[in-house]
């Protein structure tokens, strides 16, 4: 009982630091105060330390941290929202239909699936990023959707076979609802909840998966900004300047954080299959 | 088991012929093409890059290249760099050493973590020190293995100053320390970037771990061995932990590509000299072929050893002979 209070209460907390940092990235050309890019005084602001007039100091190229950090949020939640969005539509179609037809053809579909997860992600995007060259953030998003989706579609495929299984959609059956009434009208609403519990975690692990590219120098690219390429550039001033590099991974992982106790709440203790397993892949 | 072992080598024959169906793309349908896209030949001439082009294979039809990607490969051929020209194998070779040095290690680490935590929490899951330690451990599950790796460099190298920030070996010691120094060494240079893999793969070893053990703790049988009066020890021991082990193992088995794109992060801030520090030079040269090698190579080494291990759970679980 207390338990589940505190976990509440950690959700609750988590759903309110990923609200504030989605509406400040949101907003971010209208709050943040200076342009993100703009290099100030590159003699006078080098790496300066917060202050009143640059509330989390500037960078090595005299750039305002704060206005850095809320375009970083920007980029890099609307490229995770984005490849979320896709892995989950292509994730959903994909184990739902692999589901419903036959068991020979869904077995096939599902080990395409299983054959792609064995391939660690890291290489299929190192792939396409000499295949595709520098990426926009759309294309980034793209990409890393395209290599997200199979976890999802692993645990689409898994929840609903499970319910196919059960004696009421045997009774829908029989009362003569077709194949899709039974898949929309009775097996979508139970899945709502693992499905959002999952993609709050898949958005988690696509903002990590892409400040991961970003600071390896092939995510967003300089001078565009993210969480990811900011860390890159602090990291040779980590004995001078810590703050830098400290910003905007604290923020990271508050993100992360909050985004699991969000999912943990939501889906409870749902063996999921998509979650970190098809993070780092 | 055998039919069981048939299919698991199909699955893995099927993810490397994947892995090569990539990296044939890449090579050969790349924009443009490898040559195109490479930008360290920029300055060599037309004449050059003709016999460049023709050394590859690039002006054949795709269908010939083709047969041809697919026998070199087959023999273990994975061209040459267009970089420095060096044998790709020799180069992936040298690297993938390190790697795996690394990776061992750091699993090591991390099946002990992962044993230990995953155990006290599964065993006795109202005790306060465990669950305290596993929520630790889930936090570091949670964070991107590249923030982890920068706080633990942060931490241990730069505040504490007990660890050096990168590299696999002091240039010095390595050519003129005796053994010992330069094991005692390698070993000084592997253990922030173990640890850092360790505590996130820790993290996924002690899940499975707690799962596996609660169902086992559960069972009528754990229950008939306290009953006829076996010491806890015993219990714990032979009873609860030795059934739930191949779920664990399977896990990590599984885990394996991911725990690899992790490795890669890792190898990248400390300066690791593996199959991640290289691939990721190898995209900013737009070594084609040293990329895609790379991508063959890992894929093979990663499907082989997730095969290993599936082979040997089969082979310790008696129940799934």
């Amino acid at each position: 009982m207390l338990v589940a209070a505190a976990r509440t209460a950690v959700a609750q907390i988590g759903l309110i630091v990923l609200g504030v940092i989605g509406f400040a990235g949101l907003l971010a050309p209208w709050i943040a105060p200076f342009d993100p890019a703009a290099q100030l005084d590159i003699v006078a602001l080098k790496n300066s330390a917060p202050s009143m007039a640059h509330l989390l100091g500037t960078d090595a190229y005299s750039r305002d941290v704060l206005s850095r950090v809320l375009f970083g949020a920007r980029s890099s939640l609307a490229v995770a929202a984005t490849a979320t969005l896709l892995a989950l539509a292509i994730g959903c179609a994909w184990g739902a239909f692999a589901a419903s037809v036959g068991r020979r053809s869904g077995d096939a579909m599902m080990s395409v699936v299983d054959v792609l997860r064995s391939i660690p992600r890291i290489l299929l995007l190192l792939g396409a990023v000499v295949l595709l060259g520098a990426m926009s953030g759309a294309g980034l998003a793209v990409v890393l959707g395209l290599s997200a989706w199979t976890g999802m579609a692993r645990l689409v495929y898994v929840l609903v076979r499970e319910q196919r299984a059960r004696p009421y959609i045997e009774a829908a059956r029989s009362l003569g609802a077709s194949s899709q009434r039974v898949l929309f009208r009775h097996i979508a609403p139970l899945l709502v909840r693992p499905l959002a519990a999952s993609a709050v975690l898949l958005l988690a692990d696509m903002l990590a998966l892409e400040s991961g590219l970003s600071f390896i120098g092939i995510g967003i690219r300089p001078p565009g900004a993210s969480w990811g390429n900011m860390v890159q550039d602090a990291l040779p001033y980590l004995r001078s300047a810590w703050w830098l590099a400290a910003i905007p991974c604290v923020l990271l992982v508050a993100t992360v954080l909050s985004a699991a106790s969000i999912a943990d709440r939501l889906g409870g203790e749902i063996s999921h299959d998509s979650g970190r397993s098809s993070r780092h892949s | 088991m055998l039919s069981y072992l048939v299919g698991r080598l199909l699955h893995a024959l099927a993810v490397v012929a994947a892995a090569c169906a990539l990296s044939f793309a890449l090579l050969h349908f790349a924009p443009g093409d490898a040559l195109a896209a490479d930008t360290t030949h920029a300055g060599r001439s037309a004449e050059a890059r003709a016999a460049l082009r023709t050394r590859l294979g690039l002006d054949l039809p795709v269908g010939v290249q083709l047969v041809r990607y697919a026998g070199q490969t087959l023999r273990g051929d994975l061209g040459r760099s267009l970089v420095d020209d060096r044998p790709v194998v020799v180069a992936l070779g040298a690297a993938l050493k390190n790697s795996v040095l690394l990776s061992s290690a750091a699993l090591a680490v991390a099946v002990t973590i992962g044993l230990l935590v995953g155990g006290a929490q599964g065993w006795r899951p109202n005790w306060r020190l465990g669950r305290v330690l596993g929520a630790a451990l889930t936090a570091f599950y949670s964070i991107p293995e590249f923030v982890l790796a920068i706080g633990m460099i942060g931490v241990l190298s730069y505040w504490i100053g007990w660890f050096p920030i990168g590299g696999i070996s002091d240039p010095i010691k390595a050519i003129t320390g005796t053994v010992s120094e330069q094991l005692s060494d390698k070993i000084w240079h592997l253990t922030v970037p173990a640890l850092t893999l360790a505590l996130g793969w820790g993290a996924a070893i002690a899940r499975q771990q707690r799962v596996a053990l609660l169902e086992t703790v559960g069972s009528d049988y754990v229950r008939t061995a306290r009953a006829k009066g076996l010491a806890e020890r015993q219990v714990l021991l032979r009873h609860a932990v030795r059934p739930a082990f191949p779920a664990v193992a399977v896990t990590i088995g599984l885990m394996l590509p991911v725990l690899v794109s992790g490795a890669v992060v890792v190898e990248i801030v400390f300066a690791w000299p593996g199959m991640g520090s290289l691939m990721l030079r190898a995209v900013g040269q737009r070594d084609v072929p040293m990329v895609s090698g790379g991508i063959v190579l890992v894929a093979a080494v990663v499907s082989a050893s997730s095969l290993c291990v599936d082979a040997v759970v089969r082979w310790i679980d008696p129940r799934q002979r």
